[in-house]
């Protein structure tokens, strides 16, 4: 009995770190030799260990490269979004927690159905729309089509927040003469903060991530996130890896450490999003 | 709920929302649809009315041809994978283990990563001679010289699903896992009185009670691997030889490339309705709501 425990543990462990090992290989590599000099990475590959650690590619990157410029951008649609997610989705979700009106089964439908389609298949429209409104090529269209993208999570989220509400505090506030919008100002958001909080962090990051959305709408390098940016980076004939790996990281950290840090909502918002379709 | 009827109408609220879904994705939706039976010859004008010619010159279009059984090719193998791996991988972390915590938060990392850089590292360790793949794979002998795994045009598609594995694979781990630890502890208690081993628990226990998770994680899946653009358009760009250009990457390169918006539009409908049939089966079948 005893032995057959120390077998399944050490199948356990071996399983793990095979998946492990296969899931940060391309991180740890790229980290790896992004702190190596040019020279160096254009060597052929003897080892998976860096022998000397050199930081001279990032602080070059830094300085040369339009990235401070381009993670800028990649912080105003962020923010943007988040701001855009959380107005409408307090509103809304207000309305789902405290309303049982008609066509809710509808509307819920409506925010689900969004999830299912990629922007790319409706391109050709919002194309039109974006030039025909001036909004083609700039901050705006990005925002929009991507705050319109991150509304059905936002709504959830904060709907099973303000569920956690009491109604009796409301219905006190109308009482005394509150308007709806003070409710919700007032009484749901203050208890729903952490909610709320976390989840504008969570389109914070998803949005950070943004790549489609910006290369089918964003042609002028001004307004370019990173993401976009570190891809314009990759030519056909020559890579400059002393640029796009650092670059790469760079452009990650800020978002990895928000991630670390609402990790445990991350993993619930996952499952129970994805069990909620 | 009812008892709060107040004057302010429930619609009020999500009408800044409905508004911003309605542009963003209804409106286009629909002209799209309609858009597919013009002949659009220029952004913004809309042509004549050419019934199904679009649809027609789609299908005889052996770009497409190629690109659309690529596709399939390309979403079936890489859901089947994960699907299968996550699946055995999630049995494994739901058992009881030191670290087993750690593991399942640090394989987050991928999904949070951006998936364009995902594919930025993942182009660098495919590299032929400075990547750290092919040193690995020289390394334990299960190669010889070295895999241009991106450059080949035989061997690109399967990099590609290798790439898409990677980062599917923990989403459908965490997905597992959580449908695994909704499985009450005492069935499994009731079972091994009965003398029933460890298949038979997997069998008819695990297996029956799994069954939403699976169908919902396959059902995701195949919706975003099907419409699959980033990863793609990074690691291979559709290249080399049109060999990974799978249906987004083609509408992708016929309108921004060679600025042709017929196919682009015909393309997107027939994607929308490959969706609308995945999910309409999973709700016929799986769905509760």
């Amino acid at each position: 009995m005893k032995t057959k425990h120390v077998f399944k543990y050490a199948l356990l462990y071996v399983l793990s770190l095979v998946y492990l090992i296969f899931i940060f290989l391309p991180i740890y590599d790229g980290f790896i030799s992004s702190l190596q000099p040019y020279s160096k990475m254009l060597s052929f590959r003897t080892s998976l260990f860096p022998d000397t650690i050199y930081f001279g590619n990032y602080i070059s990157v830094w300085n040369h490269f339009p990235l401070s410029k381009q993670l800028m951008n990649t912080a105003i649609y962020a923010i943007s979004v988040s701001i855009i997610c959380i107005s409408f989705a307090s509103l809304s979700a207000y309305s789902l927690s405290r309303f049982n009106f008609k066509g809710r089964v509808q509307f819920l439908f409506v925010l689900l159905a969004t999830q299912m389609i990629s922007i790319l298949l409706l391109v050709v429209p919002l194309k039109i729309m974006m030039i025909k409104l001036g909004l083609d090529n700039t901050y705006f269209a990005v925002i929009l089509v991507d705050s319109a993208g991150q509304l059905t999570f936002s709504t959830w989220m904060l709907w099973a927040y303000f569920d956690t509400i009491p109604r009796d505090l409301d219905e006190a506030a109308l009482v005394d003469g509150c308007t709806r919008l003070q409710i919700i100002r007032k009484i749901l958001l203050p208890p729903a903060l952490p909610g709320v909080m976390v989840t504008f962090l969570m389109v914070f990051v998803a949005e950070w991530q943004s790549f489609t959305v910006p290369i089918l709408f964003i042609s002028n390098r001004e307004f370019m996130p990173a993401t976009v940016g570190i891809y314009e980076q990759l030519g056909e004939l020559l890579i400059r890896w002393d640029i796009v790996l650092p670059a790469s990281f760079i452009t990650i950290i800020p978002e990895l450490a928000v991630g670390y840090a609402i990790q445990k909502y991350i993993v619930g918002g996952l499952t129970a999003g994805a069990v909620k379709y | 709920m009812d008892r709060l009827k107040g004057r302010a109408s429930p619609y009020f609220f999500i009408l800044p929302t409905i508004t911003l879904i309605m542009f963003i994705y209804f409106i286009p939706l629909f002209e799209t649809i309609i858009f597919s039976f013009m002949d659009m010859k220029q952004l913004g004008v809309v042509g004549e009315f050419v019934g199904l010619r679009n649809y027609e010159n789609l299908f005889m279009n052996e770009e497409f041809q190629y690109s659309f059984t690529l596709t399939v090719f390309w979403t079936f193998t890489s859901v089947g994978l994960i699907i299968l791996v996550g699946l055995g991988l999630a049995l494994a972390l739901n058992e009881k283990f030191p670290g087993n915590k750690i593991v399942r938060t640090l394989s987050l990392i991928p999904w949070i990563t951006p998936a364009s850089i995902c594919a930025v590292f993942w182009r660098w360790a495919l590299h032929p001679a400075f990547g750290s793949l092919n040193f690995i794979l020289k390394s334990l002998g299960i190669i010889s010289g070295s895999l241009r795994f991106l450059s080949d045009p035989r061997l690109a598609i399967f990099t590609i699903i290798l790439v898409r594995f990677w980062r599917g694979l923990p989403f459908a781990v965490f997905c597992f896992l959580a449908g695994l630890q909704s499985i009450p502890e005492e069935l499994y208690e009731a079972a091994e009185i009965e003398g029933a081993t460890g298949f038979y628990k997997f069998r008819y226990i695990t297996l029956p009670l799994l069954r939403g998770v699976i169908a919902m994680t396959t059902t995701l899946l195949t919706i975003w691997t099907f419409q699959l653009f980033d990863i793609i358009f990074v690691l291979t760009g559709g290249g080399p030889f049109s060999s990974t250009e799978i249906i987004p990457i083609f509408i992708f390169l016929t309108l921004f490339r060679r600025y042709d918006i017929n196919p682009a539009l015909s393309g997107g409908v027939l994607v929308v309705t490959f969706l609308l049939i995945i999910s309409f089966i999973y709700f016929k079948f799986f769905g509760r709501r």
